[in-house]
């Protein structure tokens, strides 16, 4: 199996058990994907074995956080985080006498911390308090009333630890913010994404293979996000290339862009050595937090909401691809079914 | 910018007396197009203290080869970044040219560059010559203004390449479209940079996000085969894409443009020169027709489409063409959606009246239906039957003016019942509206506001009407015209009455948009093709309307080829 690395740079927190949950259900979800019928999607392992030592070519995808498809303003992006934040990126605004003191962003997946609930309640305490310094999360609080995580099994406890992700005050705001839970922003649809993108067209332009794929489900046209990401994966196919998603899978945090100010002072918000503190990325690129101080602005504009943020927040998804005639018999496009999978 | 002084493309090569010498400083400006080239005077000289000048022309303006003056302004490549704009963007095939703009972040001796300085050259697809001409412009903080230059060999005898002063934006707002011609001015209507094409999807500029078009013949990144050679030259290693010029450079740059426009038309304290304060609290707005004539005027615009492609431009392929798939009609078609409802990508305050993005959720068609309409209106692009890549490709209200009055707003300058008056007024005319236009003579040139703090949403704030000195002047001095019953003066008055136009404002447009929902309802095939070929009436008459606008039509550097698609004459 591949060695799927830990996607927010924690090793797991040295916990093998975690380790081996997390890297099974990711072999499960490339496997599932790199079977879809005439796909260029492949599997990470068809990327490693090219001939003569080749290196893939390494395509960043990338787009901007605000969710373009949310008809509402600003201060309700923020509120309604399930309901509006769909870019695969989303949110918590902290606030303090009606002022923004703090905005946490996440581009995690829930997989990550399923398979901590999958080993135990304790594992994923470990996990939370990883992501959330200082939280002490109870049963109830991440399980749901009743829930006995040593009466149950794996697969319930991160089922229904998944479940319960909207009522988790570590997670759904009141508390912290752990991971994506917006209905759309999943693993699973990422992966989809790329898998149906990557079916050959011979209608359209990639720009708008997302529409054509849309009726699938696979891709929201109106979104930033997939018709970015589908492009990309139609491009590839017919361009012949074979791709998949560079492990660890998933989204990073690019770049905040725009004009910051400190004390009507310009600094380099994404350069730490240069913004004393107030813009953080940690766990791989996977969470990002400014810290709101007085005197901070941006373009100008004092700091209100979360959204206004997001406007400037850049991410990415990071592909790998390579020329199908290079990739091992196994992974070529047109051998899905048959396939046995990585050798 | 993008295209800075793209209108000067041709170049009136002259005859000079005698050919000036070129010397490390500065020397020369050029009025207009086709005038000679003169000496700066010493006062002009000490005018300039933008990042171009001060990096380059102040003591280096013997420096014509690119990756010199590149090299000047930032020694490190990778704080450089090149975007790539053309109306010919979708056209793979190696001919013709495409407009390089390099823009700039990070800080070199002591200039923080980032939105301050850019350049912009034409190249092949053989990519940028070594030496060619530059257009360029710089920010003077100091100032508060623009300064735009160009190095081409106007001005010299012998044909080599001199640095020229050719405008400031100082005043631009109040230049005839006479006084504009020939100069850069005549494009920078306001003094602003321009990016036509501001917003997603960034029609005729490389991109890529959120399925906007990748240029992938000059991404040195890309697989694909028969790309332009440009794209393996080590500028194109910096190739970025019109989405963080937007959101990066230009957006910052603008808001910061007009701050500067809003803060020097406040009266100020002549002892402290900060802003005068009464002691009542009120602020004075010394210039308030130019602060708010983008309300009633259009003065900029920016070209806006749907964010789905027609399938039919001239240089795509026929497999381009999927008759089913829906081309989303813009909301800022159809009103003035960023002032209207805020939010979106430019993310402005505004009213808040978030139902005036509604029409994203319904007003689609198909590119069978945009082809049939295409055909029916007869349109031309190049020459030929087609339309721009991405659809329904029209003038909005320009973000940099949008921006201005939004930023009066959030002051308190004018107030949400005032903004919201207006533009009900012909509110399904957001561009070009004579409505509107006729209604600029009541506004004053001074009245006192309350201002906002910093943060405070002026549309939360309770109207108190006996502190708007604006609506009070106005219907002062609407009242004292008298104006016919029926006429834009009359529904004015009328909206400035009410307790609150906001209201009047929100409920117009839920009508609005519940009109033009069921007047496209798929299941009335004949209401919707006519209500289809009504809209799109409208939008060809707005590109009529920009091309023979005094100032705005000079935005099209195509001579009305491959900009807009028309009808055949």
């Amino acid at each position: 199996m591949f060695p799927y690395t830990d996607p927010v740079g924690r090793n797991f927190l040295s916990d093998m058990a975690v380790a081996s949950e997390f890297q099974q259900q990711l072999q499960s979800i490339y496997d599932s994907f790199a079977r879809r019928i005439n796909s260029g999607f492949t599997w990470i392992e068809a990327l490693q074995q090219l001939p003569g030592g080749q290196l893939p070519q390494a395509v960043m995808v990338e787009w901007a956080a605000f969710p373009i498809t949310a008809q509402a303003t600003d201060v309700e992006i923020d509120h309604d985080r399930f309901q509006h934040q769909d870019e695969y990126v989303e949110w918590r605004a902290e606030r303090q006498q009606n002022r923004l003191t703090q905005v946490t962003f996440t581009t995690e997946f829930p997989e990550y911390f399923e398979a901590f609930a999958a080993v135990g309640f304790e594992a994923l305490v470990r996990a939370v308090q990883d992501a959330i310094p200082g939280a002490n999360p109870t049963v109830e609080e991440v399980f749901g009333t009743g829930f006995n995580p040593e009466a149950t099994s794996s697969i319930a406890r991160s089922r229904t630890f998944r479940d319960h992700l909207r009522s988790n005050p570590w997670n759904n705001g009141q508390k912290g913010i752990l991971c994506l839970t917006q209905q759309f922003n999943t693993l699973g649809a990422l992966f989809n994404l790329l898998a149906e993108c990557g079916v050959l067209k011979t209608q359209g332009t990639p720009e708008n293979t997302c529409a054509l794929v849309a009726s699938t489900g696979a891709c929201g046209p109106g979104r930033s996000s997939d018709p970015a990401v589908c492009a990309e994966a139609q491009r590839a196919v017919r361009g012949n290339l074979g791709f998949t998603l560079r492990d660890p899978a998933g989204i990073r945090i690019a770049t905040l862009e725009g004009v910051w100010r400190l004390n009507n002072t310009d600094i380099n918000i994404n350069d730490p050595a240069a913004n004393p503190g107030i813009w953080t990325v940690s766990r791989n690129g996977r969470r990002g937090v400014l810290s709101v101080s007085n005197g901070l602005t941006l373009d100008g504009n004092s700091l209100v909401t979360g959204a206004q943020i997001a406007r400037k927040l850049k991410v990415a998804a990071d592909v790998l691809a390579a020329p199908n005639a290079t990739l091992p018999a196994w992974a070529r496009i047109g051998v899905e079914s048959s396939s046995r999978g990585p050798v | 910018m993008t295209r800075m002084l793209g209108i000067m493309v041709v170049l009136v090569i002259l005859v000079q007396p005698f050919a000036y010498a070129q010397s490390s400083p500065l020397q020369f400006k050029q009025s207009r197009d086709g005038a000679p080239a003169q000496l700066l005077s010493a006062a002009e000289m000490a005018s300039l203290g933008d990042p171009l000048f001060n990096l380059v022309l102040k003591e280096h303006a013997n420096l014509v080869k690119l990756m010199d003056v590149l090299a000047a302004i930032q020694p490190n490549a990778a704080n450089r970044h090149l975007f790539i704009v053309s109306e010919d963007i979708v056209r793979s095939a190696l001919t013709g040219f495409r407009r390089a703009v390099l823009a700039f972040d990070g800080t070199n001796a002591g200039e923080a560059l980032k939105g301050n300085v850019m350049l912009s050259v034409s190249f092949g697809p053989n990519g940028i010559g070594d030496v060619v001409d530059i257009e360029g412009w710089g920010w003077d903080n100091h100032r508060g203004r623009y300064n735009y230059y160009k190095l081409d060999t106007t001005g010299s005898a012998m044909g080599t390449m001199i640095w020229k002063l050719r405008a400031s934006s100082d005043a631009a707002e109040f230049m005839s479209p006479a006084e504009r011609t020939g100069t850069c001015l005549q494009c920078h209507v306001v003094g602003a940079p321009v990016m036509k094409e501001l917003f997603f999807p960034w029609n005729n500029w490389h991109a890529g996000v959120g399925g906007s078009f990748k240029a992938e013949y000059l991404d040195p990144a890309s697989a694909q085969a028969n790309k332009w050679p440009a794209a393996s030259t080590p500028l194109f290693q910096r190739l970025s894409t019109a989405d963080k010029l937007e959101t990066d450079f230009l957006i910052p740059a603008f808001k910061r443009f007009d701050q500067t426009r809003l803060q020097t038309a406040l009266k100020r304290n002549d002892a402290t020169g900060d802003r005068f304060l009464s002691p009542a609290g009120r602020m004075t707005v010394q210039e308030g027709r130019r602060i708010l004539q983008p309300l009633f005027h259009t003065r900029e615009i920016n070209l806006i489409s749907s964010r789905h492609t027609s399938g039919i431009h001239p240089f795509g392929n026929a497999t381009d063409f999927v008759a089913t798939l829906d081309i989303q009609i813009p909301a800022s078609f159809f009103l003035n959606a960023q002032l209207i409802a805020g939010g979106g990508t430019g993310g402005l305050g505004g009213l808040k009246l978030t139902e005036a993005n509604q029409f994203v959720s319904f007003a689609k068609l198909t590119q069978q239906e945009n082809k049939e309409l295409v055909e029916k209106f007869q349109l031309r692009l190049n020459g030929v039957t087609g339309d721009t890549h991405f659809g329904w490709f029209v003038p909005e209200p320009g973000f940099v003016d949008n921006d201005l009055i939004d930023q009066a707003l959030q002051l308190g300058v004018v107030t949400p019942h005032f903004v919201a008056a207006i533009l009900a007024v012909d509110i399904e005319t957001p561009v070009f509206s004579n409505k509107r236009a006729e209604l600029f003579q009541f506004v004053p040139e001074q009245f006192d506001f309350t201002p906002i703090p910093a943060g405070v949403d002026p549309v939360s704030v309770p109207r108190d009407a006996t502190q708007d000195g604006l609506t009070q002047a106005v219907l002062a001095n609407i009242t004292q015209a008298n104006p016919a019953a029926g006429t834009s003066a009359d529904e004015f008055r009328k909206l400035l009455g009410t307790a609150n136009a906001v209201t009047e404002l929100q409920t117009l447009v839920k009508a609005y948009v519940a009109r033009v929902k069921n007047a496209l309802d798929l299941a009335n095939p004949a209401q919707r093709k006519a209500e289809l070929e009504r809209l799109y009436g409208i939008l060809v008459e707005r590109r009529r309307l920009m091309l023979s606008h005094p100032v705005l039509k000079h935005l099209d550097e195509t001579n009305g080829q491959l900009l807009l698609p028309l009808p055949h004459q």
